[in-house]
């Protein structure tokens, strides 16, 4: 069984060498204001609004936005449609990872399933579910279907690298469930749950988002980007965007911090 | 209730590790289980512990026992620290106080709160010791238990080991004689 992504499932969740140095912080602003000025370059080559506004157009679009109403209600909307079919998908991957570890036939009846959820196009999902459901849940449903195979996979994954010599002194000593988890199981799942959410985070987003494009949910970020499409407002569209991909980062953080802290405190506790 | 290996067989992949071997463990005794590497010592102790099934051949008298282990690779939990790892097995009743006093008889006082990765392999192995020793059992399996220490550390280690089985079944496998006359013990020859 495979990991999803890359560099083998082993995500390192403590800070690269180095990494909180302020010399990276300051790379990383390099590299930021480099590509805004490709941005900015190709902008004034294509002379063109339509199809290439400028970084600095764009930046004023956000502006107007941030102080609508309904910008805040889109964005609180969206992510929370979102936020809940994540965690959904997360926590029933989760669920039927420990189920299957535990059960071969359960694998074996669930992994088929999942495996063409993974396969399946994002839009034939969209398609379909909507004639099942409103199109206010739609996004819920398609970043629950979108997260759950990757959340699934990643956590027996981490499930079977637990050590099988652990395990077995465990099993003389007549060790608990519960001191099994803590002791054995979590270490072993928590780089390959770090990975799930890193990779379902951005698939719950994307996926979410252009549910909500084609669903058209009323005040919602896919409404206003099919707004901006339909109306060829492109600045907005960009605007948009941008939101789209820092509020996916900016949650990606979040639950990084989290799972961290509780490992962290998973690692400290002595209430055994 | 004394225990009874009786006539046991083991096989892997066709080749004969275990061929119907005997031995007999006086409840309370103290047995150390001698012979050449790659006898089956190790094998036969995963099969007395339930971790290995034999081929054939049945041991009498483990079904009411509580088993603890000495491994030969220690097992432990490498990123918690010594007293976490004997509490995670410890009986009823253990506190952090007596974790330290049995660590100081061992000559690991000053261990309590290192991770056990950080810990050298001498270490490591009186830390296993004593986490067998706190938990509960009324069999304890000891495979190559003394590798690594000094003669000096070994004679401690010896001795805490002796004071508190309290009339406990412990069964040592070991290579070294020197070892089973400083723990008194009956000697079972396995060939």
């Amino acid at each position: 069984m495979n990991m999803e992504g890359t560099n083998g499932g082993k995500v390192n969740i403590s800070a690269p060498a180095g990494g909180r140095n302020p010399g990276n912080y300051f790379i990383k602003i390099l590299v930021i204001i480099f590509w805004i000025i490709v941005w900015e370059c190709l902008s004034r080559i294509i002379n063109e609004e339509l199809f290439l506004p400028s970084f600095g157009s764009v930046v004023l679009t956000l502006i107007e936005l941030v102080q609508k109403q309904e910008f805040w209600s889109s964005i609180a909307n969206s992510f929370s449609r979102i936020l809940a079919g994540f965690l959904l998908g997360f926590a029933s991957g989760l669920m039927l990872a420990a189920a299957s570890y535990k059960n071969r036939v359960m694998y074996e009846l669930i992994s088929p399933l999942l495996k063409v959820i993974k396969a399946t196009p994002v839009a034939s999902f969209i398609i379909l579910a909507l004639v099942w459901i409103s199109s206010a849940n739609l996004s819920i449903l398609i970043s629950f279907l979108m997260v759950l195979p990757v959340s699934f996979t990643n956590i027996l994954s981490g499930l079977e690298s637990a050590d099988k010599k652990l395990l077995e002194m465990a099993d003389v000593f007549g060790i608990g469930r519960w001191k099994r988890i803590k002791a054995i199981y979590f270490p072993a799942v928590i780089p390959f749950a770090v990975s799930a959410v890193s990779i379902g985070m951005g698939f719950s987003f994307k996926s979410g988002i252009a549910a909500e494009v084609i669903g058209r949910p009323a005040n919602s970020i896919g409404v206003n980007l099919y707004e901006a499409k339909l109306y060829l407002m492109i600045k907005e569209l960009f605007a948009w965007t941008i939101i789209i991909v820092l509020l996916s980062v900016l949650f990606e953080k979040i639950v990084m911090v989290a799972i961290k802290r509780y490992g962290s405190i998973q690692d400290r506790a002595a209430d055994l | 209730m004394d225990i009874r290996v009786d006539k046991i067989c083991k096989s892997f992949n066709g080749k004969k590790v275990i061929d119907s071997f005997s031995m007999y463990i006086p409840e309370g005794s103290i047995t150390c289980l001698m012979g050449a590497s790659g006898v089956g010592k190790t094998t036969l102790a995963n099969i007395i512990m339930g971790l290995v099934q034999p081929d054939r051949g049945e041991i009498i008298g483990l079904s009411d026992k509580r088993i603890a282990a000495v491994f030969q690779e220690d097992r432990l939990i490498e990123h918690w620290d010594a007293s976490r790892n004997i509490l995670l097995v410890s009986k009823k009743g253990v506190n952090e106080v007596e974790v330290e006093k049995h660590l100081s008889e061992v000559g690991l006082a000053d261990c309590k709160a290192k991770p056990a990765r950080e810990l050298s392999g001498g270490m490591r192995r009186r830390l296993a010791i004593v986490r067998a020793m706190l938990s509960d059992y009324d069999l304890l399996i000891m495979d190559e238990p003394f590798k690594g220490l000094d003669d000096e550390l070994k004679k401690q280690v010896i001795a805490y080991v002796r004071s508190n089985l309290k009339g406990r079944t412990l069964l040592v496998i070991t290579h070294d004689r020197k070892e089973a006359e400083m723990l008194e013990a009956r000697i079972v020859e396995m060939a």
